[in-house]
């Protein structure tokens, strides 16, 4: 069955900031629509009052002190090929 | 003078042994390792990074230490191969993908800086499915590694360059990492122990995220004694790591208590794992070894768990949903790939850096999530697969009233031909699902080489403990590999 057209697959893309080319629209349409239909298994179990599971070993929140730690230091930092001084650069991206 | 070190099936205690005796320097023992890499890397693909410098400057740091009559600890200058998901100060993490493939890590994993402390020796940095997505490295943007048993077929996957690293004798232990298989999946196609603990023991700090809930750091080694003495260096809290147990360092002696041995265990064993979906002759080979296990004292009671499918579909939801979250943090901005073309605006800069700097299973898995995640859906797949997921815990809860432990084959057959995942979105998932259920769970799981199939390849055995009991699994496992080396 398919659930998902090309349309549904350019607006997940946009939602994920993905740029696909049309070939690749038509292939994960394809390979979305197996793998969701794969999930629709889960349907034939009873899940009425059971609570959900998000984390295996019972935490819920965790917090740490407001504390001020040492941050990135910059002058270390390994990447320079997107450093500038001490600036992350970008390339130009506003119309001329 | 150059000695060489044999480094075939060596163990952390070998090494240890030769250091202490002054037999062999650190040196010469790590330049041993690097002739096998540069042997048999490339035919194998195993290393996408070498760390050669940095271990030759420890190996002779750590020479003049032992010249100067210190004290080392076991680990020391023992030579290890780190996933290439695991953040090393100072060099490339790729996560075997091209949007990060000149990627350097400004900070060190936990697992890393550990080992560090531990004196162990970082060979360099293994191949990977791209962001650990997929059972075979052949979703790897760096090319496929290959079985060190039989080239023509997959080593496994995701940590697939870790396996095959042990097993070819390029490190004498290996860090891998695991959401579904990950480590048990290449340990047995490799013919290797592969153990990942309860979820949160080994801090995920630095380790590339792909499923969030799931990610577990794993070891790969030759014996169940080098699992323990490496699960010792990395167990204990982490606080950079808000889900890691709450159990300080140092207060787990695997190693210490291996040989606790307990023969009466009653070790439970799931239908659903051993039924037609399974390779006759992996069924075969795990019947045997239990077979000689329950004379030692053992009881072997048939169990029924969930089937298995259900755990697919559960982990397929979570996982892509918590991939496509974890994902979307790598826009190419500060770091990554950056695409040549003009862009009109940022979030089409991003969506274009993105688009080509990710290949196809992370763009079909990140898209399968944020599907899960939409307005509309969320409550239908995420919800639902979150709900079923307690199914799965106490299934689980349920049989470990029953028996101790549980055994079975670890995947459905011996190592996959090179090629098998194309054109199947599902590979991934259906290769892994013999270790879902427990990855859902968190629970602590060892794979044990069991032996070879007729054409050679390596099959294995899979130990499910009860949450946090990662010694009953190690000291099973233990008394497994002592009935498997008789």
């Amino acid at each position: 069955m398919t659930k998902i057209s090309s349309e549904k697959v350019k607006k997940v893309a946009d939602l994920i900031k993905l740029h696909l080319s049309n070939k690749e629209i038509d292939s994960l349409k394809n390979q979305l629509n197996t793998v969701i239909d794969s999930m629709d298994i889960l349907n034939e179990l009873d899940t009425e009052n059971i609570e959900p599971t998000y984390q295996t070993h019972g935490l819920i929140n965790v917090y740490e002190e407001d504390e001020v730690n040492e941050g990135l230091n910059i002058e270390d930092y390994p990447n320079k090929k997107n450093l500038k001084k001490k600036y992350f650069t970008v390339k130009r991206v506003i119309n001329n | 003078m150059k000695k060489i070190f044999n480094t075939k099936k060596r163990t952390i205690k070998d090494i240890n042994k030769a250091l202490i005796n002054k037999e062999y320097t650190a040196l010469d023992i790590v330049n041993s390792y690097f002739d096998n890499i540069e042997q048999k890397n490339k035919e194998l693909n195993v290393f996408l990074t070498l760390t050669k410098e940095l271990a030759i400057s420890k190996a002779n740091e750590l020479d003049k230490k032992i010249n100067s009559g210190e004290k080392i600890n076991l680990l020391s200058g023992v030579p290890y191969a780190l996933k290439d998901n695991f953040n090393f100060k100072g060099y490339r993490t790729t996560a075997s993908s091209k949007i990060l493939e000149e990627y350097i890590s400004p900070y060190n994993s936990t697992v890393a800086s550990r080992l560090i402390e531990s004196e162990a020796i970082v060979m360099g940095k293994t191949n990977l499915d791209a962001f650990a997505h997929g059972s075979s490295t052949e979703t790897s943007d760096f090319g496929t590694s290959k079985n060190p048993y039989n080239t023509n077929h997959s080593p496994g996957g995701s940590s697939g360059g870790s396996a095959a690293a042990v097993a070819a004798d390029l490190s004498v232990f290996s860090i891998g990492s695991e959401t579904a298989g990950s480590v048990r999946g290449p340990a047995s196609w490799c013919g290797v122990y592969g153990f990942v603990p309860t979820y949160g023991r080994f801090s995920r700090y630095g380790l590339i995220a792909m499923g969030s809930s799931l990610d577990r750091p794993g070891i790969l080694a030759n014996t169940v004694e080098d699992l323990a003495i490496v699960a010792d260096a990395l167990a204990g809290k982490d606080e950079k790591d808000a889900t890691s147990i709450n159990i300080p360092r140092g207060k787990c002696n695997y190693y210490n208590i291996l040989n606790n041995k307990n023969t009466r265990l009653t070790i439970g064993i799931p239908k659903q794992f051993k039924d037609e979906r399974i390779d006759i002759e992996t069924r075969d080979y795990v019947d045997n070894v239990l077979k000689e296990y329950e004379k030692l004292g053992a009881k072997i009671l048939e169990i029924d768990l969930m089937d298995p499918k259900y755990a697919m579909a559960v982990y397929t939801i979570l996982c892509r949903s918590e991939v496509s979250s974890n994902l979307a943090r790598i826009d190419g901005i500060r770091y990554g790939y950056n695409s040549e073309k003009i862009a009109e605006n940022i979030i089409e800069q991003i969506s274009l850096n993105r688009g080509e700097g990710f290949g196809n299973e992370a763009k079909q898995r990140s898209m399968t999530g944020a599907y899960t995640l939409s307005s509309g859906f969320y409550d239908a797949y995420y919800t639902k697969a979150l709900k079923v997921r307690t199914l799965i815990i106490n299934d689980f809860k349920r049989a470990f009233n029953e028996v101790d432990i549980i055994a079975g084959a670890t995947m459905p057959g011996p190592a996959a031909i090179i090629g098998s995942s194309k054109d199947n979105p599902l590979f991934g998932e259906l290769s892994d699902i013999l270790a879902e259920p427990s990855s859902l769970a968190g629970l602590p799981c060892i794979n044990i080489p069991i032996g070879f199939n007729k054409e050679g390849l390596p099959l294995g055995m899979q130990l499910i403990g009860p949450q946090l009991k990662d010694d009953l699994v190690l000291n099973t496992a233990y008394i497994f590999e002592s009935i498997i080396n008789k």
